[in-house]
């Protein structure tokens, strides 16, 4: 079957440049040897579907040539422990998108803690923020969420879980998923400094393993 | 192998630019563009200084008194001699910086393919819009400086104007107070931010016409009045001001409202040319904008806002001809031997260095520029705030 688009009309623009730092200084020998490829379960098509953007900074392991996102979201809403069942978080800039399924908790102390995690049963998108269906009590007994709190993807569902991996660094570029896309490869910077504001909210916890890169603020 | 010719990550390199032209590639290009007289009443100061402390002698208008009338036999008194005041105070650092990678090093390399014009052309080409960025935003900077200081006598930095940098500073004119005017309650041209509804006492032609009084009487004799142009649009629709143009046009009317009516028919430059005719004084008009860049953490993306340079609702009053300086800096060069190239603009004032980092292929330009518009007459200085 031919499938140029010979006798088809139409136009598209694409944009070139216009880009914004988010890296201020990478050092020299800040960026892990080899980079990696992006951890797929399931299938590729599923987990990295056309469009996706994996924004510079996302927080990620690299482990074996394996490059596995740590999913961070930044809730916008509070969460009242027995009463909410639907958690609010900022749609823009996350390192990946969250589809029903999903499992999150708060972010714990350290990466080491453990706590509730939850698996996600819906997600909607509404006025720039991300409904994930949790239910009451998500987080454990009694545990409620602030505004500005960070939930993170967690090993699974239930209690005394840890966070889903323990980054090893941040992304150094944007990747961008095109159609027919199959697998994708980024690397990851662990001594640098990075303006936070542009990037997936980032722990405390994970900001305390990666100790030789600098968060700086707006 | 078929290569393109641009794939150097420097882009100075791919451009035929080197660490011993980079100033002369500046030079060239940008001779003219910024290099006019750009901020009306103010000069570069000749030299540049070495530290971030100015000193302004202040502008007199050299009044001489007459001779004295003397019987033929008798000497005259002794006279006195005028004095000067000197004025001080601190210039302030801005610097911006520019980043490139090799993501869009390939993107370059992309269009070259696309458009087949010439590596060299298409590196320049590039060169010039990234120098040409840098430079504006420095022109801008000091059109900023010199529209805040003669409509606020004063340039604050606030969040508003220098996000992310140095904040709650506050450079002054030295206008004295007295010089400074603002109209409160119904006397106020308007009573509304918007300016849809006029102060019921306001009458702005006498406002203005009572700051050149005071001007008149201090020996000034031409006299510059400066509004921004939404301003001066507003004025031009202020009823009173209507019924002065009106009446100047015809002084047999029968009443304002006639006037009025003959006045709101006149085209905006018509009334222009009609508003100055009013005053003994010339009308300058200031249309500029600037802009600062913020990142909205909402949409995760960078915001650029823009704000009126000249103040909204202003009437600055000045002397016409030269009113300041712009007092510069000397930067300070890197050493010998910098893996870079550096080049100097504005009588010297800017720095501009360019690096790169051959592990990363990032390249870096950066710009350094120490300065203030310094008005050197603040004594004859007046602000009318009319909102």
């Amino acid at each position: 079957m031919n499938t140029d688009n010979y006798g088809v009309y139409g136009s598209e623009t694409k944009e070139f440049g216009g880009t914004f730092p988010v890296w201020k200084n990478i050092d020299n020998e800040g960026i892990e040897d080899n980079g990696g490829t992006f951890k797929v379960i399931s299938s590729f098509a599923t987990e990295y579907p056309t469009g996706t953007i994996i924004p510079t900074g996302a927080p990620v392991n690299l482990s074996g040539g394996i490059l596995t996102i740590l999913p961070t979201y930044e809730v916008t809403d509070i969460y009242a422990a027995t009463v909410a069942t639907v958690v609010k978080v900022k749609a823009a800039g996350v390192a990946k998108v969250p589809v029903a399924g999903n499992i999150v908790m708060l972010a714990p102390a350290t990466v080491g803690t453990t706590g509730t995690a939850i698996a996600v049963s819906a997600v909607a998108l509404a006025d720039g923020k991300y409904e994930l269906t949790v239910g009451a009590a998500a987080f454990g007994s009694g545990v409620a969420l602030a505004v500005g709190d960070i939930l993170v993807g967690a090993t699974a569902a239930g209690s005394g879980k840890s966070i889903l991996t323990v980054p090893t660094g941040l992304l150094r570029r944007e990747v961008y998923i095109g159609a027919g896309a199959t697998v994708a490869t980024g690397a990851s910077v662990f001594h640098g400094n990075i303006l936070v504001d542009r990037i997936p909210p980032i722990p405390a916890c994970v900001k305390s393993v990666l100790t030789m890169i600098k968060f700086t603020p707006e | 192998m078929n290569a393109t010719g641009l794939n150097y990550h420097d882009l100075l390199q791919a451009a035929g630019v080197n660490q011993g032209n980079f100033q002369a590639f500046i030079d060239g290009y940008f001779a003219t563009k910024y290099n006019t007289a750009m901020w009306d009443g103010f000069e570069f100061d000749a030299a540049p200084m070495l530290d971030y402390t100015y000193t302004q002698f202040q502008a007199e208008l050299k009044l001489n008194v007459m001779a004295t009338y003397v019987n033929p036999d008798s000497p005259a008194k002794m006279k006195s001699t005028e004095g000067f005041s000197e004025l001080s105070g601190t210039i302030p650092t801005m610097k911006s910086a520019l980043v490139r990678d090799s993501k869009e090093q390939r993107e370059l390399m992309k269009m070259q393919m696309a458009s087949g014009d010439a590596t060299v052309n298409l590196a320049i080409s590039q060169l010039y819009r990234t120098l040409d960025q840098l430079l504006g935003e420095h022109v801008n900077s000091i059109s900023y400086q010199r529209n805040q200081m003669v409509s606020k006598g004063k340039l604050e930095l606030l969040d508003a104007n220098n996000p992310g940098g140095i904040k709650n500073i506050t450079f002054s004119a030295q206008i004295p107070a007295a010089n400074i005017v603002t109209k409160t309650s119904t006397a106020k041209w308007w009573t509304d931010t918007t300016r849809g509804t006029e102060g019921s006492a306001s009458d702005p032609i006498a406002d203005i016409e009572a700051e050149i009084q005071k001007m008149q009487d201090a020996g000034v004799s031409a006299i510059t009045i400066e509004m921004d142009k939404l301003t001066l649009k507003a004025t031009l629709g202020h009823t009173k001001v209507l019924a002065a143009i009106g009446y100047n046009l015809n002084p047999l009317v029968a009443d304002a409202t006639v006037a009025k009516a003959i006045a709101s028919n006149l085209s905006y430059n018509q009334k222009v040319a009609a508003f100055q005719g009013l005053f003994e004084a010339t009308l300058k008009v200031t249309d500029q904008i600037a802009a600062v860049e913020t990142f909205d953490k909402t949409t995760m993306k960078p915001v650029s806002t823009q704000m009126r340079s000249f103040a909204a609702n202003v009437v600055s009053l000045y002397p016409s001809g030269n009113i300041g300086k712009i007092k510069h800096v000397l930067p300070i060069l890197p050493a010998q031997g910098f893996q870079g190239a550096t080049a100097r603009y504005f009588n010297g004032s800017l720095l501009m260095r360019t690096y790169s980092d051959i592990n990363t292929n990032v390249q870096y330009f950066n710009t350094e520029q120490a300065l203030l518009a310094v008005i050197d007459k603040p004594k004859y200085f007046h602000i009318l705030n009319v909102l």
